[in-house]
């Protein structure tokens, strides 16, 4: 295990970070996500040596780091802002933590020339920050964080500030650089796009205390929270009673609608289910409702229609127009039914 | 600029116990009459009161003193040097720091190297008002140090100068010293203005 927080409390004003614990090794990629306000970056910060936890222990590969100032920590932070060091061009902003450290200029050169090929940009090296784009400056913080060759990189919302059409790119780059540079990265976002995309693991944080840690597959597929459930795109969650049925569950929504599930469940539930396992139909079976189109919204992959059916609304994704106030007819399929024990009840998942 | 400038970084980036207090005695120099000041600062360092005594056993006096006219006066016009930087600081994102930091910098190198770039133009600015500010003192000076014994001469600042010269001739014997040290000051501020602007 490289990086350990054990139990780490600290309180920031009315903010508390509580007992975060989180284990992140070699060659990782480790995801914090979180809504905004959540403790994402004060995690980040406080594993940099920004703020020091009131108790709990950081170690890296088994030292105890808690109390080290940030430059004796051998952790890179890349901000969320481009931090140019004004007024120096590229070069003396990627050069300047060498130059901090005392490295000749002759190791110096070597370093920097290695690094803005691996990332190219070497083209960028005699520009002034300012006059680079979104994309350009996050391959310059990189490269400056990846010159000093740290233990752990840590990366505050790197591509809140990128275009779309670079934030692909960006994108891998990032994911690359655990293996490329054999060192572990800690990245806090609140897209869930962004985080299944990169992370190897995610960990996810509301209100200063971590909530679930796991991997893209089951954070996305299976949370096991409302609010991870919530925060992973999980447009649809409603509460209802689930009996147990031989092939699953029934869940009476408020409304009295009925949804089957493939999952085991008794008890007071939320039924979750993702827009896009939606689907507009044409049958009478299982989980197959008539509603109407209560509005529509263009996404970059077809339309987001809002179906009111008996008072209660779903989303779907679908791939034409559909005017407002059409009657539709959907299924939502017995395995798209993701329950979750509401926090009150005493439902438990009896298997998957 | 020396002392103005990493106490300003402290209030800009500090929280400790009675900042507020620190704060206040900062702020003095605008809450009261500068002669209340000067007063304050003879109760504090005269020979026989405060800090005065111990002082003198070390051969330093503070009255009619340049040493008392310039801890005076830096005082009284440190003000405006310290919160002009400090909120030239605050306006530095605490994360530019932070990234330095983690890049292996001290904090006096970052606080050199990514800082003082930053700020240099407002120190400057500072540095002049403060500079300004202690040419223009009166009411302090008549009180710690009217005159100055300074190298076999008694020398006056020039604003107690012209105060004593209205006293005693009235206004038509100050006129060409006041008009004198407004075009000195005035002249001085221009070109410094106009040097900073082109740097």
């Amino acid at each position: 295990m490289l990086l350990q927080l054990l139990n780490i409390n600290l309180t920031l004003g009315n903010f508390k970070l509580n007992s975060v614990t989180l284990n992140v090794d070699q060659q990782e990629y480790l995801i914090i996500i979180g809504r905004t306000a959540s403790g994402k970056t004060t995690i980040l910060k406080t594993i940099a040596g920004a703020y020091r936890p009131s108790s709990g222990k950081i170690l890296i590969d088994g030292s105890d780091i808690t109390t080290l100032p940030p430059e004796r920590r051998s952790i890179a932070y890349v901000s969320q802002i481009f931090s140019s060091f004004d007024p120096m061009n590229v070069r003396g902003n990627i050069e300047f933590g060498l130059r901090a450290r005392g490295v000749p200029k002759p190791e110096r050169t070597q370093l920097i020339n290695g690094v803005v090929k691996d990332l190219g940009i070497e083209h960028l090296l005699d520009r002034m920050p300012v006059t680079l784009s979104g994309g350009e400056q996050q391959r310059v913080s990189l490269a400056r964080a990846l010159v000093t060759s740290p233990k752990i990189l840590l990366l505050d919302e790197p591509l809140s500030m990128i275009d779309p059409e670079t934030k692909g790119s960006i994108i891998r780059l990032l994911k690359a650089i655990p293996e490329k540079y054999n060192i572990p990265v800690v990245h806090v976002t609140h897209e869930w796009d962004e985080a299944y995309s990169l992370a190897s693991r995610i960990a996810v944080i509301n209100q200063g205390r971590i909530i679930e840690v796991g991997d893209p597959e089951q954070i996305f597929n299976e949370p096991r929270s409302y609010l991870t459930a919530k925060l992973v795109g999980f447009y649809d969650m409603h509460k209802g009673d689930a009996t147990l049925t031989d092939s699953g569950s029934t869940i009476k929504l408020e409304n009295g609608l009925e949804l089957k599930s493939r999952m085991k469940i008794n008890g007071s539930v939320y039924a979750c289910v993702r827009p896009e396992r939606i689907k507009l139909s044409t049958g009478d079976g299982f989980n197959t409702f008539e509603g109407r189109v209560v509005d529509v919204f263009r996404e970059r992959f077809g339309f987001r229609i809002i179906i009111n059916i008996k008072n209660i609304e779903f989303t779907a994704l679908v791939g034409s127009m559909l005017p407002r106030g059409d009657v539709v007819t959907i299924t939502i399929p017995e395995d798209s039914v993701y329950v979750i024990p509401a926090p009150e009840s005493n439902g438990v998942p009896i298997n998957g | 600029m020396l002392v103005g400038t990493p106490f300003a970084y402290l209030l800009a980036r500090s929280e400790f116990r009675f900042k507020e207090v620190i704060e206040a005695i900062i702020d003095i120099p605008i809450m009261v009459p500068h002669v209340v000041v000067g007063i304050m600062i003879v109760l504090a360092f005269s020979s026989q009161y405060g800090l005065g005594p111990i002082l003198q056993g070390l051969g330093i006096n503070m009255i009619d003193t340049l040493i008392g006219a310039i801890v005076t006066v830096t005082y009284l016009s440190a003000t405006y040097s310290i919160r002009v930087t400090e909120t030239s600081i605050k306006t530095i994102n605490p994360d530019i720091e932070l990234t330095a930091r983690t890049l292996g910098s001290s904090p006096a190198f970052t606080f050199i190297h990514v800082i003082v770039p930053r700020i240099w133009k407002s120190i400057a600015n500072g540095a002049l008002l403060t500079w300004a500010r202690a040419v223009a003192e009166v009411g302090a000076l008549l009180v710690v140090a009217y005159y100055v014994y300074f190298n076999g001469n008694d020398v006056y600042p020039a604003s107690i100068y012209i105060y004593e010269g209205f006293q005693a001739l009235g206004l038509a014997g100050v006129v060409k010293y006041s008009a004198a040290l407004l075009v000195i000051v005035l002249v001085i501020f221009i070109v410094y203005r106009f040097i900073l602007k082109r740097l």
